[in-house]
C-alpha cells in the first residue's frame, strides 16, 4: 500500500470527537436513506456498547470463521486497540440502519493501492431495511473503487454460508478460488486449515470470491435497468 | 416428513413463524418464484430459519455438500432440503 493510502486509513481512524467519525451514507436507488457505514475509530472503539454488540455477534456467527473461540469482551477490545485501529490497510465499520441503531458491521483487510478484502460482514440484530446489508456492501464497494481506486475486491466465505454468497453474486461477485478444509480441535479453539493433510476433512469448502471495477459497475448499470423496468 | 408435515410445509410454517417472532412482513403472495433476497426476510433471519430447521428436521444441508449451493427462489430453496432429506 502506498504511504499515502496508508496514512489517509490511519488519519481517518485517528479521530477522538464522536460528531466527526467517517461515514458512508447507505441510500435505495431513489435516493431514500437506509443506514450508513461508520467507521469505528479512536473515539468510537472506547464505547463499551460496541465491544459488547462485536463480541456477541462474534460468538453467534462463529461457524463461519477459520478460527473458532469463544470471544470476551476483553479479547475483542484488545483485537480494536492491537490490530484494527494500528493497521494502516484495515478498516471496519459499524452498519446503522436508518434510526441510527447499530446492527452489525463490515470491514476491509490488506488494504493496498490495487485490491483489498472485505471481511468481518456480520449482520448482528434484525432490524432496517431487508435489503440493508447488500446496499451496505455496494456503498463500500462504489468508495473502494471510485474513491480510492482499486482494481478488484476478493473475499472469503465458507461454501455452507449460501446467505452471503447470494447477496456477493447478487452483487456481482463470482467464484475465483474454491480451498479444502480440515478442521483441528485444540485448546477449546477450532482451527481450519487451507489445502491441507493434516486434521480432519470436513464437506464445505473456503471459497475466494472477486468482483472487478468494470464487473461491479457493470452490475450496478444492470440492477438500474432492472429497477426501471 | 416430519410428524404428518412435508418437508416443503414445515418450511413454509418455519419461515412464516421466523418472520413473524422477528416482526418481519414478508411478501405476499409467498410463491415457489419469490426471490428469497426479496422475501422480506433479511440474513439474520435466514440464519435463524436454517438453524430452525436443524432442529426441526435433524439436519443442515447446506453442511451436507462439497459445492456451494445458493438457492435465488424459495422454491429452489425448499428443493434443495427436499433432495438432502432423500440422501439422509
Amino acid at each position: 500500500m502506498s504511504l499515502k493510502q496508508s496514512k489517509f486509513v490511519q488519519l481517518l481512524k485517528a479521530n477522538e470527537d464522536r460528531r466527526k467519525s467517517f461515514e458512508l451514507a447507505v441510500s435505495m436507488p431513489s435516493g431514500r436513506r437506509m443506514g450508513a457505514l461508520r467507521l469505528i475509530d479512536k473515539a468510537r472503539s472506547i464505547d463499551p456498547l460496541l465491544t459488547s454488540n462485536l463480541t456477541k455477534w462474534r460468538n453467534a456467527t462463529k461457524q463461519f470463521f477459520l478460527t473458532q473461540f469463544n470471544a470476551t469482551e476483553e479479547r475483542t477490545q484488545q483485537w480494536l486497540d492491537n490490530i484494527v485501529l494500528p493497521s494502516g490497510d484495515r478498516l471496519l465499520f459499524e452498519l446503522l440502519d436508518d434510526t441510527g441503531g447499530t446492527i452489525g458491521h463490515a470491514g476491509v483487510c490488506n488494504l493496498n493501492e490495487h485490491s483489498c478484502e472485505l471481511d468481518n460482514f456480520i449482520r448482528g440484530e434484525s432490524g432496517g431495511d431487508p435489503g440493508l446489508f447488500v446496499a451496505a456492501e455496494c456503498t463500500l464497494l462504489h468508495w473502494l473503487f471510485c474513491d480510492l481506486g482499486l482494481e478488484t475486491v476478493s473475499l472469503y466465505v465458507f461454501s455452507n454460508n449460501w446467505i452471503p454468497i447470494s447477496n456477493h453474486i447478487s452483487i456481482g461477485f463470482s467464484i475465483s478460488k474454491k480451498h479444502a478444509l480440515s478442521r483441528v480441535e485444540k485448546n477449546d479453539m477450532v482451527q481450519h486449515l487451507l489445502d491441507s493433510q493434516e486434521g480432519d476433512p470436513v464437506k464445505y469448502s473456503y471459497l475466494k470470491m472477486t468482483i472487478s471495477s468494470a464487473d461491479f459497475h457493470s452490475a450496478q448499470r444492470q440492477q438500474l435497468l432492472n429497477d426501471g423496468r | 416428513m416430519v410428524g404428518s408435515m412435508t418437508i416443503r410445509q414445515t418450511i413454509l410454517h418455519t419461515l412464516k413463524d421466523v418472520a413473524a417472532s422477528s416482526q418481519i412482513i414478508l411478501v405476499d403472495p409467498l410463491t415457489d418464484e419469490t426471490v428469497l433476497l426479496q422475501s422480506g426476510l433479511d440474513s439474520l433471519g435466514f440464519a435463524i430459519l436454517v438453524a430452525r430447521l436443524e432442529e426441526q428436521l435433524g439436519f443442515d444441508p447446506f453442511t451436507m455438500t462439497d459445492e456451494p449451493v445458493y438457492p435465488r427462489t424459495l422454491g429452489e430453496f425448499i428443493t434443495f432440503y427436499e433432495l438432502m432429506y432423500q440422501r439422509l
